[in-house]
């Protein structure tokens, strides 16, 4: 609820507290404006009330005259009375009349719908009266009779008055007002004395009745007395005190206690009637007094309350005129401030920072609109400096980095940032991904990153330089020369090939504000650079030991260097055989053994000019002679025969190399062109390459010249061409492809062959592969569909000639014809060269595993070795 | 046996008026007394049944008078008799003993009704 009520906007807040206090004050208000209206109607109609009923006293008063004078006219015989009596009734009536004039006259509307019952009463016991006068006049009524009867009528008047003016709710007022009740039944009592006591006079005699009656009226008299005087102001007390007094009331007395004695009432009773009547009349003086007063105080507080009661709207209007406007005049003003500043704060929220707000009044909101504008103010300031410093750092930034990108694409250097924490920065240059052939650099800490590709002990100094690159208490240059990976071997591993590349890694701080911020660090790949040294290093060593070895092969008669070569071979092998054989010889028999093989090994070399190796035994030669100057072990003969077992070596590649130089000669055609040879089996090789790639097999060709055969220069073309044939043939039908050979069990690559032998006669070369074979069936089939022969011929044909049927004209297996096979044209070339070359051949092939065929030309004898030699 | 009442009132005619009533009404009043220091002393000596005590004496308050008697052991039953106006005063009788009271003027059988209420 009280967070409800927190909640509310601003205007139902005011709303909340000033609604319950316009009521309150309405309400308020209209109680006082009632609670005066309702005085000043009340002080108005009781002011009419008093003026009727002082009427009203002035009949009761004038009945009470007549009363007595009637009484003592009935008992008087009427003689002393008469003319009074008539004289009374006009006074009476004439006062009644006067009470009717003034019960019609002024607005008394109000006062008679009030009192309509009791005043219609009054009337009626007032048009008794004639009646009762009647009754008088012909005496038909007792004294008593008239007296009870008059006093009936005055009792209802009065009690008329009593009613009148009971209303009042004035206290004060209230209380005179009964205060002159009391008094006026005083007097009637007084008056009823009076008539009794004229007609106790009037009869010498008081009857036990009347008796009784009379100390009543006075017992009573007294008693409405004594209540007048207890409640009545001291004014009206002490004007009582001072007008009933003197000789009338002390004979009143006198007279009184004649009649209480009632012993001889031998007065008067027209004194008693006079001076009852001066009694009474003083009586009557107090009641004027009495009623003019009230009349007056009464009228007073009906023009005091009129006056109030306008004066009470008149303030009450002119107040809340005042302060309606106020209200409304501050509420609104404090409103419409608010929603300026509402707005206001709005418009700056989303982001409007032009506005400025304007509030007059110098309360706390114009103090806040104040503060506002000078908050605006400076945001604006700072906003526009802001704005200023983005554009020019978007400026830098777009330049700078355009610019470093261009850089870091293009360099070949590795180059990155190194923070504190030795993270690789997110910018790099591009050849940093392809030095290291990794893609995740950017965030990685160097250490980590260089692990895997350097050695645990590079990684370890590493790790302490690193240590160092921010030290500042450290000069650059130092630390610089503590660097480990200067130059560096790296293993690389890109789609599971691992690389070795050497690398450079220099480090250089960058400083900002005088502090080290980052280290750049380049990194350049010189793996090319050393790679190629290293290559030209071995290659020229390589160069100068071979170009050794032949320079001293080349110097010496090649059947002597034969004899050294296999008398060298043989010696040395006699070494090792007497070390394995001897194992618990004395060392040094042993050894001298050695020496001895050895020198003279040494000598032979030396004998034939052959420096190499006649330096090397010197060398084993030297390693003995240190040994036999001492004890000799066994581990120590270990050295030597590594030395023995290095020159067997040297002395097993002098071999080689001059069983190559044997060979190129021998493959140098008769006319000494022994290089065609050469080049034939090259153009061979490359063939068999370019067709097994277009066929997608895979093949080798095997070229097996043991007997050192030299091809004729006139064979050299049809050789190369039948060759050609029949390579193309076994590749496209013989040779599988790879899964088949797989499935088959045979090695994936097939292996083509050509041997050259010779006989007494004959040059022979052997062709052959390791593909299917031949397949019969489909060779008669499709010599039949060829028309090459007849279904009847097939039966009658040898084997020997059906193997033939390949060579025949139009021939050919294949489904469809490309370059290389299937128009039936290959083989049918193969057996016409052999045949223009006085040549003959013949095909063996075994199902499934190979295909040979066998060609003969007559030889024609070039020895191309002795050919130099005879020169 | 008729019951035995003592009259207190200043004014001859309100004794006059209670005494015929009362015997009338067949009680015998016994003695009356028109101030404070004779109602006292009648009350001890006489011990009515009944006392008609007025409320404005001369030389005391009625309310004082019953004070006294009742201190004396006086068993009577007393009926204050009080002018218009004096609640107050009639409230002090009735809270220190007193059975009834009355307010004058009355009629007799006013009296009467109040009298033989307190008395059955």
């Amino acid at each position: 609820m009280i967070k409800r009520l927190h909640n509310l906007p601003i205007r139902q807040k005011f709303a909340v507290i000033i609604i319950p206090l316009i009521v309150i004050i309405l309400a308020f208000d209209y109680l006082q404006v009632r609670y005066h209206y309702l005085d000043y109607n009340d002080s108005i109609r009781l002011n009419e009330a008093i003026i009727v009923g002082i009427e009203i006293n002035h009949v009761v008063h004038e009945i009470q005259k007549e009363r007595s004078i009637s009484s003592g006219y009935l008992l008087d015989e009427g003689a002393s009375f008469e003319e009074k009596l008539l004289a009374q009734r006009k006074t009476t009536d004439s006062t009644i009349n006067q009470y009717f004039i003034e019960l019609k006259s002024g607005n008394l509307d109000d006062l008679l719908e009030l009192h309509r019952e009791d005043l219609d009463r009054l009337n009626t016991y007032f048009e008794r009266i004639e009646t009762l006068r009647g009754g008088i006049d012909e005496k038909r009524i007792t004294s008593e009779e008239s007296i009870d009867r008059f006093s009936d009528i005055n009792n209802v008047a009065l009690n008329t008055v009593i009613k009148l003016i009971d209303e009042t709710r004035d206290k004060d007022i209230a209380q005179q007002v009964h205060a002159l009740i009391y008094f006026l039944k005083s007097k009637e009592f007084a008056s009823i004395e009076r008539a009794i006591g004229t007609q106790a006079f009037s009869l010498n005699q008081l009857e036990f009745n009347l008796y009784n009656r009379f100390t009543t009226l006075v017992a009573n008299q007294n008693s409405y007395l004594d209540a007048f005087r207890i409640i009545a102001n001291e004014d009206f007390v002490s004007y009582y005190g001072r007008m009933v007094t003197g000789d009338v009331i002390e004979e009143i007395g006198r007279m009184r206690e004649v009649l209480f004695n009632n012993d001889s009432l031998a007065e008067s009773p027209a004194h008693w009637y006079e001076i009852s009547t001066d009694k009474i009349n003083l009586l009557k003086r107090v009641e004027d007094y009495m009623s003019d007063k009230i009349q007056t105080s009464v009228n007073e507080i009906s023009r005091s309350s009129v006056r109030s009661f306008w004066t009470f709207l008149i303030l009450d209007i002119t107040i809340g005129i005042i302060a309606f406007w106020l209200m409304t005049t501050i509420v609104s003003n404090l409103l419409k401030n608010v929603s300026i500043l509402e707005a206001f704060t709005k418009k700056i929220s989303s982001g409007n920072v032009k506005t400025k707000v304007k509030i007059d009044t110098k309360d706390e909101l114009g103090k806040y609109a104040n503060t506002f504008n000078k908050m605006v103010f400076e945001i604006r300031k700072s906003h526009f400096e802001l704005r200023k410093q983005r554009d020019k750092a978007n400026f830098m930034y777009k330049n700078i980095y355009g610019v470093s990108l261009v850089v870091f694409e293009n360099i070949e250097q590795g180059i990155f940032l190194l923070d504190k924490e030795f993270k690789i920065s997110k910018f790099h240059s591009k050849a940093m991904r392809e030095i290291f052939s990794n893609e995740r650099i950017s965030g990685e800490n160097f250490a980590s990153f260089m692990r895997p590709l350097i050695l645990p002990r590079e990684l370890e100094a590493l790790e302490m330089f690193m240590r160092h690159l921010f030290n500042e208490d450290m000069d650059e240059d130092v630390v610089n020369q503590l660097n480990p990976i200067d130059q560096v071997k790296i293993h690389t591993e890109k789609d599971g090939v691992v690389t070795s590349k050497y690398i450079r890694v220099e480090f250089t701080r960058i400083f900002r504000k005088d502090k080290i911020n980052n280290i750049m660090v380049s990194v350049s790949d010189e793996t090319e650079s050393i790679l190629l040294q290293q290559h030209l290093e071995e290659a020229e060593k390589k160069k100068q030991q071979e170009t050794e070895r032949v320079l001293s092969i080349l110097k010496i008669d090649p059947s002597i260097l034969r004899g050294f070569l296999h008398n060298s071979k043989k010696m040395l092998k006699g070494i090792s055989e007497r070390y394995e054989k001897n194992s618990d010889d004395e060392y040094s028999d042993l050894l001298s053994f050695t020496f001895d093989i050895i020198h003279n090994l040494k000598g032979n070399a030396l004998v034939i000019g052959m420096d190499l190796m006649g330096n090397k035994f010197h060398e084993i030669e030297e390693s003995i002679t240190k040994l036999q100057s001492k004890e000799v072990r066994g581990k120590d003969f270990l050295a030597i025969l590594y030395e023995v077992d290095e020159a067997d070596r040297m002395i097993t590649e002098i071999s080689d190399m001059l069983s190559k130089i044997v060979n190129i000669y021998k493959k140098l055609p008769a006319e000494g062109d022994a290089a065609s040879n050469m080049m034939v089996v090259d153009t061979l090789e490359s063939g068999a390459e370019t067709i097994s790639k277009e066929v997608g097999k895979n093949v080798e060709l095997i070229f097996q010249n043991e007997d050192d055969v030299i091809l004729a220069k006139q064979y050299i073309d049809p050789f190369k061409d039948i060759m050609i044939q029949l390579i193309r043939n076994s590749i496209v039908h013989g040779i599988e492809n790879p899964e088949g050979r797989m499935s088959a069990g045979k090695s994936v690559v097939g292996r083509l062959k050509i041997e050259m032998l010779r006989d007494e006669n004959n040059l022979i070369i052997r062709y052959s592969d390791d593909g299917k074979g031949l397949d019969m069936e489909k060779i008669k089939h499709k010599a039949v569909e060829s028309g090459i022969v007849t279904e009847t011929g097939l039966k009658s044909m040898e084997e020997e000639d059906l193997k033939k049927l390949i060579f025949h004209e139009g021939f050919s297996t294949a489904d469809k014809t490309d370059k290389h096979a299937g128009r039936g044209r290959g083989m049918q070339l193969v057996s016409g060269i052999i045949a223009e070359n006085n040549g003959s051949f013949n095909v063996s092939y075994t199902q499934g595993e190979l295909f040979e065929m066998t060609i003969r030309f007559p030889y024609i004898d070039q020895d191309l070795l002795e050919e130099p030699a005879e020169e | 046996m008729s019951k035995s009442v003592l009259v207190v009132d200043d004014s001859i005619y309100m004794r006059s008026l209670i005494k015929t009533a009362l015997e009338g009404a067949g009680y015998e009043v016994v003695g009356e007394a028109q101030n404070g220091e004779s109602a006292i002393d009648l009350a001890c000596s006489l011990q009515p049944d009944l006392i008609t005590l007025d409320n404005i004496l001369p030389d005391m308050m009625g309310f004082e008078i019953l004070k006294v008697i009742k201190e004396e052991g006086v068993e009577s039953k007393v009926i204050m008799v009080s002018a218009v106006g004096q609640q107050t005063v009639v409230n002090k009788g009735l809270s220190l003993g007193a059975a009834e009271y009355i307010v004058k003027p009355f009629t007799e059988e006013d009296l009467l009704k109040i009298v033989d209420k307190v008395m059955s």
